[in-house]
């Protein structure tokens, strides 16, 4: 059985970059799993592949300090991106599943 | 002979052009409708005038000059105002507890203990136990990891930042964790205190008893007497803290709101304290007299309102004799910030609105004619009396018969008509109508934005499930092919044509409807009873076979819906208004003096 989750793919991310992600998924007490991607790839894309196999349909990819939040309904789109807001975009990424309002991403798009 | 009839009211200036013939036919050819400019009957209504004038006649395609006869409503000289106090208040001295429902706080139960600052765990007494405050600066695994050290200790966390589930998750023994505490700097260091967090989908169960308190605390009769005020207002949270301070308490303090005094045309007078409520002041209200006046007790706060509100009459009319005739009084409950919260928490506090009708000796309609017909070169007559055209114009709704009676839902007034086939009439206006729902909306809610709360009144609601669709208030589904914006996601939408508009507050869409149900029905329902009752022979609602409803707010997609379901066990047929048969609940009066003419020239 596919265990509903978050997919977080990151290359070469920077360890509090995720570790912040994380817990903004988890104080919403969402599931989530990170796969880290060998090669060369776009925030975007890490993100929308991450949506496509998420059983949530919900992907963010992490680049160095870059973080992309999207979803499979998107289509490669941006629901969320920033390079400092990691928490909040790891809480509106568990939000968005649980079909609760956004939080304000301070210094995020 | 092509004539225009023009209705001025308080929100809005209709216009009706036709052609009339000697011989008594009347063809219609165009209507139109702008923004009232200034205070009905005064002359800075000119512009709106014009304006609607301007607007008629260019979608004929013709100058305003090819107009022959301008004709104007005898307006009633009537105004609507309203105001709002409210009569009691809840205040936090020093600060005893914290009630609020953060998004996620974690743990269950109950935890009890002294509460000291993280910081200052080494100082811990081993025979005690202690509730931990947690500042927005540690971080929750440092909080985490001292939590455990003293675990035995520690019966419940208050955190400042949203982070109850993440320390939860990383200490060995579950404790009750409430978090978003946005001032814990103000939380009293030392005192006992009781932590309380429900299940998910349960609230607290403990702290919102006086005698769960009074068992925490252990407290006499004596003091259990006095935390009531703490514990009624914690029911309904999902967490709650209560700290038990020396001196603090929380008071609900009875603001000296005053009573109103009625005086009536026939010298008797009568005197209702506000805090009786509004159904009181309204059964003092409708003992069949007619009103003189209404005044507040001097420096209370229905006096001040009143005061207040006669004075912005005085200047927008510029008279000098300003008189409420009619007053119409509603109970709400208002979310006010509780004075020395902690987490920003709101409680529930009773208020009084009132809105106030006032009646003048006469609106200067005749300066405005002389001054239209001076701008203009086109012959103006002030023509008939506003409730006798209304009527006049709504007889062309197909299906209505004499006696027929009409009610004017308006913006500032709600008027009623009955005209009698032999010409008899009887008129009456009423404090409380469009305007005043959207205050009731926008106090109720704590939304402080007008503009919203009439757009909450005007249309329906949706929440934003996803993405890509939206479930209606009526539980239908809608789907888009476009992703909606991220702002609208998971909020409450207002459904506005094809826009969306976000309700910013966190109450549920349910709340909403609520209340703009009971707006809607506390002021037009209860005005359109009064109304007809004011106008029907004998007062009896049976003697009127049918009511036609006009204005702006006939057009409401429930308000007549409303009133019908209450009519109708009268045996009386109520419905929105087709003038005409194409302008809907709009534009009767303007009709109604086009056709006060036919057969006239």
């Amino acid at each position: 059985m596919i265990r509903p989750e978050i997919i977080i793919q990151v290359h070469q991310g920077e360890a509090d970059v995720v570790s912040e992600i994380l817990a903004g998924i988890e104080e919403e007490g969402v599931l989530c799993q990170v796969v880290e991607i060998p090669d060369a790839r776009s925030v975007a894309q890490l993100a929308t592949e991450g949506a496509q196999m998420s059983q949530l349909e919900v992907g963010i990819g992490v680049c160095k300090k870059e973080a992309f939040l999207t979803v499979a309904g998107l289509k490669g789109d941006v629901l969320f991106q920033t390079q400092c807001a990691y928490r909040q975009l790891g809480q509106n990424a568990a939000r968005y599943v649980k079909g609760n309002r956004f939080t304000q991403m301070v210094g995020g798009v | 002979m092509r004539v225009a009839g023009i209705d001025i009211g308080n929100s809005t200036t209709e216009v009706c052009l036709a052609r009339l013939a000697p011989s008594g036919e009347v063809v219609f050819e165009q209507s139109a409708l702008v923004a009232t400019t200034g205070t009905k009957g005064t002359i800075q209504n000119l512009k709106g005038i014009e304006a609607v004038l301007q607007e008629a006649t260019q979608a004929m395609g013709i100058a305003p000059t090819a107009i022959d006869l301008i004709l104007l409503n005898e307006a009633a000289p009537v105004i609507g105002d309203m105001a709002m106090e409210t009569i009691t208040q809840t205040i936090i001295t020093e600060s005893t507890m914290i009630g609020h429902n953060p998004n996620t706080p974690s743990g269950e139960g109950l935890g009890r203990g002294i509460t000291i600052p993280l910081e200052s765990l080494s100082q811990m007494d081993p025979k005690q136990s202690y509730i931990v405050l947690v500042a927005s600066h540690i971080g929750y695994q440092e909080a985490a990891c001292k939590i455990n050290q003293k675990s035995d200790q520690i019966t419940g966390a208050i955190i400042q930042s949203d982070e109850a589930v993440l320390i939860q998750n990383r200490i060995t023994n579950p404790i009750p964790i409430v978090d978003e505490v946005k001032y814990i700097d103000r939380v009293p260091i030392g005192m006992p205190a009781l932590v309380e967090v429900a299940c998910e989908g349960a609230t607290i169960q403990t702290l919102c008893n006086p005698y769960g308190i009074a068992q925490g605390f252990g407290l006499t009769p004596e003091e259990t007497k006095r935390i009531i005020p703490i514990a009624k207002s914690l029911i309904g949270n999902r967490s709650a803290v209560v700290v038990r301070s020396p001196r603090g308490e929380v008071k609900e303090k009875e603001i000296p709101a005053g009573a109103l005094r009625i005086n009536f045309e026939d010298g008797t007078s009568s005197e209702v304290a506000i805090d009786q409520g509004s159904e009181v002041i309204m059964k003092a209200l409708t003992r069949s007299k007619q009103v003189q006046d209404i005044e507040g007790t001097a420096h209370s706060n229905i006096g001040n309102m009143i005061v207040t509100m006669k004075e912005a009459i005085r200047q927008v009319s510029q008279r000098t004799d300003v008189q409420i005739k009619d007053a119409l009084a509603v109970d709400v409950l208002v979310p006010m910030s509780v004075q020395g919260a902690l987490a920003g928490e709101v409680s529930m506090e009773r208020a009084v609105a009132l809105a106030a009708m006032v009646k003048a000796d006469a609106l200067p309609m005749q300066a405005l004619a002389n001054a239209l017909q001076q701008q203009t070169g086109i012959t103006v007559e002030v023509a008939g009396v506003e409730g006798v055209m209304a009527a006049l114009g709504a007889l062309t709704t197909r299906g209505t018969t004499f006696p027929l009676a009409i009610l004017d839902l308006g913006g500032g007034s709600t008027d009623a008509a009955l005209l009698e086939a032999d010409g008899c009439v009887a008129v009456t206006h009423l404090g409380g109508a469009g305007h005043f729902i959207n205050m009731l909306i926008n106090t109720e809610l704590g939304l402080e934005n007008l503009p919203l709360a009439e757009a909450i009144k005007k249309y329906p609601l949706a929440k934003v499930e996803s993405l890509f669709h939206i479930r209606l208030e009526t539980g239908e589904v809608k789907f888009f092919a476009q992703p909606l914006p991220p702002k609208v996601f998971g909020k409450v939408v207002i459904c506005k044509g094809h826009e969306l508009l976000p309700v910013e507050s966190k109450h549920s869409l349910e709340k909403i409807v609520t209340v703009r149900r009971s707006a809607k029905e506390k002021v037009f329902l209860q005005n359109a009873l009064r109304a007809l009752r004011e106008v029907a022979k004998d007062g009896v609602l049976t003697n009127i076979p049918n009511v036609v409803l006009v204005g702006g707010s006939a057009l409401d997609f429930e308000i007549p819906g409303m009133i019908l379901e209450h009519l109708a066990p009268y045996g009386i047929v109520v419905g929105k208004g087709e003038i005409r048969g194409t302008e809907g609940p709009r534009n009767a009066v303007a009709t109604g003096l086009v056709l006060s003419k036919v057969g006239k020239i």
